[in-house]
């Protein structure tokens, strides 16, 4: 679905390049986790991917095709849920599908039907600060899913939540995944999170990113929070927790 | 209610201090008492109100209305070419190094004693607060909503329409609660150096007749009807933009 093919990228205020000939794929109807340590370039690769940073060499290609030729290519989810305070929660989302002129009728359906798959539908008439971290979340998320996109860039969505907050997002999302049958790719800090939510974990080992290694979770939907504990998954997050301090400078 | 104690208080001991001081140099065309000025305002509450004040608020808000149109279509442009804001900004700067007491003269010479020439004054001293807050505004939008609303594939009308507009929306109340004042200063400026009618010109008229309280009193009802419109427009911002403290 995603081909990433010799992708090199350069910020104008650094005097190397952060992605350098980087190649790697995703397979359609995945859900996928980048991790990496702050600052490794991790999100570079999502504004790559969604046409906010254009590449200097290389092509990135969605379902063969030139990713900029693609319309509606991906959804994104930022850190902060981002919904503007001056709308109210249907018109939060609303906001991709006026953009892309969408007609009126269309919209109220399609908003009245996504907030009944999130479990919000008596919030369409309230405004953002009416809502809690992880229902803000949830009109995040049904906002990106009404891009249409069928490749979803989620990065860090639950970082700012509470911990108990956050195990709920995660099983909420994982059942919203399964339902929408989208392709996802979560960039997350988080080894757990990284392992409990995704088939495959593409680890940045270095910066300037050359490679990801990618690494299977042995582990079947729908996910039980229990085999975390199993010897196999330990021995999954030390490796990625050993990984992953070794590029820690304190 | 609570609140506004402290503010009452202080208004109230600055009104205790200004009569001792006024009853103390006892000369009240040099220093009236805010008895004498309240008095005053009685006295001539017909020519104040029904002829002096209507025209004074005439120039303000003619004046006011110029600026805003003016301060906001300069904000739009230098927020949408840069181009346009490096030529603009160092002459919006310019206008306001000009002192306008020396050049409001100049503008009853071109305009006469019509209402033009006031309004002029008016309009270059509030076009300017308008211009630089409002542009401060638009270009106070988050980077991350920006890019957000390029995931969509917004266009640069998308992104100003829905997102710089509204998020400029406070700053644009702060602008106009600035201006207000300032627009009211500058028509007074503006009726002192040149006009028949207007509180600026009565307050000189009484100047001459060496009458402090009837100085005194169109200052203090200019200053009154400031603070009410203020006060209106900070009502009006609380329904406007109860998200205010959201951004």
């Amino acid at each position: 679905m995603l081909e990433f093919q010799h992708v090199t990228f350069q910020y104008d205020s650094e005097d190397f390049n952060i992605i350098d000939d980087l190649s790697f794929t995703v397979e359609p109807e995945e859900f996928i986790s980048i991790i990496g340590i702050s600052g490794c370039g991790k999100s570079t690769i999502f504004k790559l991917t969604n046409g906010l940073l254009k590449r200097k060499s290389g092509n990135i290609f969605l379902n063969g095709q030139d990713i900029a030729a693609v319309k509606h290519a991906a959804g994104y989810m930022p850190q902060k849920d981002l919904l503007f305070p001056w709308r109210t929660i249907e018109k939060n989302l609303c906001l991709p599908m006026e953009i892309a002129k969408i007609p009126q009728a269309e919209q109220t359906q399609r908003v009245a039907d996504i907030l009944k798959e999130v479990g919000l539908s008596d919030y369409a008439a309230k405004y953002p600060k009416d809502l809690s971290g992880g229902m803000r979340q949830r009109i995040s998320f049904a906002r990106t899913l009404l891009t249409d996109a069928d490749l979803l860039l989620l990065d860090e969505p639950f970082s700012a939540l509470d911990a108990l907050t956050r195990i709920s997002m995660q099983e909420w999302l994982l059942n919203q995944w399964q339902h929408f049958h989208k392709t996802i790719m979560f960039i997350t800090h988080d080894v757990e999170e990284a392992i409990f939510m995704s088939s495959k974990i593409y680890l940045v080992k270095q910066t300037p990113i050359h490679e990801l290694e990618v690494l299977n979770v042995p582990m079947d939907y729908p996910r039980n929070r229990n085999d975390m504990g199993r010897p196999d998954i330990v021995e999954l997050k030390e490796y990625l927790i050993d990984q992953l301090r070794r590029q820690v400078i304190i | 209610m609570r609140k506004y104690l402290p503010p009452l208080i202080l208004f109230f001991l600055l009104l205790i201090g200004w009569q001792a001081l006024a009853l103390g140099i006892n000369a009240a065309y040099i220093l009236p008492t805010p008895i004498q000025v309240i008095q005053k305002l009685w006295e001539l509450r017909e020519p104040l109100f029904m002829v002096h004040l209507p025209a004074t608020m005439s120039v303000t808000f003619i004046g006011l209305g110029i600026s805003i149109v003016l301060g906001l279509a300069l904000a739009i442009v230098m927020d949408m070419h840069e181009g346009v804001r490096r030529t603009l900004y160092p002459l919006v700067i310019a206008s306001q190094t000009i002192p306008t007491t020396a050049i409001a003269p100049l503008f009853v010479l071109w305009f006469g004693y019509s209402i033009w020439s006031k309004v002029l004054v008016t309009v270059l001293m509030t076009f300017f607060p308008i211009t630089i807050t409002v542009y401060d505004g638009f270009q106070s939008t988050k980077r991350e909503m920006e890019e957000l609303m390029l995931s969509f594939n917004a266009s640069k009308m998308d992104i100003f329409m829905k997102l710089k507009l509204p998020n400029a929306l406070p700053y644009f109340f702060s602008a106009i609660k600035m201006a207000i004042p300032i627009s009211i200063i500058g028509a007074a400026i503006g009726e002192w150096l040149g006009a028949q009618s207007g509180l600026g010109y009565f307050s000189k008229r009484m100047l001459t007749q060496l009458d402090g309280a009837g100085v005194f009193a169109p200052i203090v009802l200019l200053s009154a009807v400031a603070m009410i419109i203020v006060a209106i427009i900070g009502i009006i911002e609380r329904i406007a933009i109860p998200w205010r403290k959201e951004l």
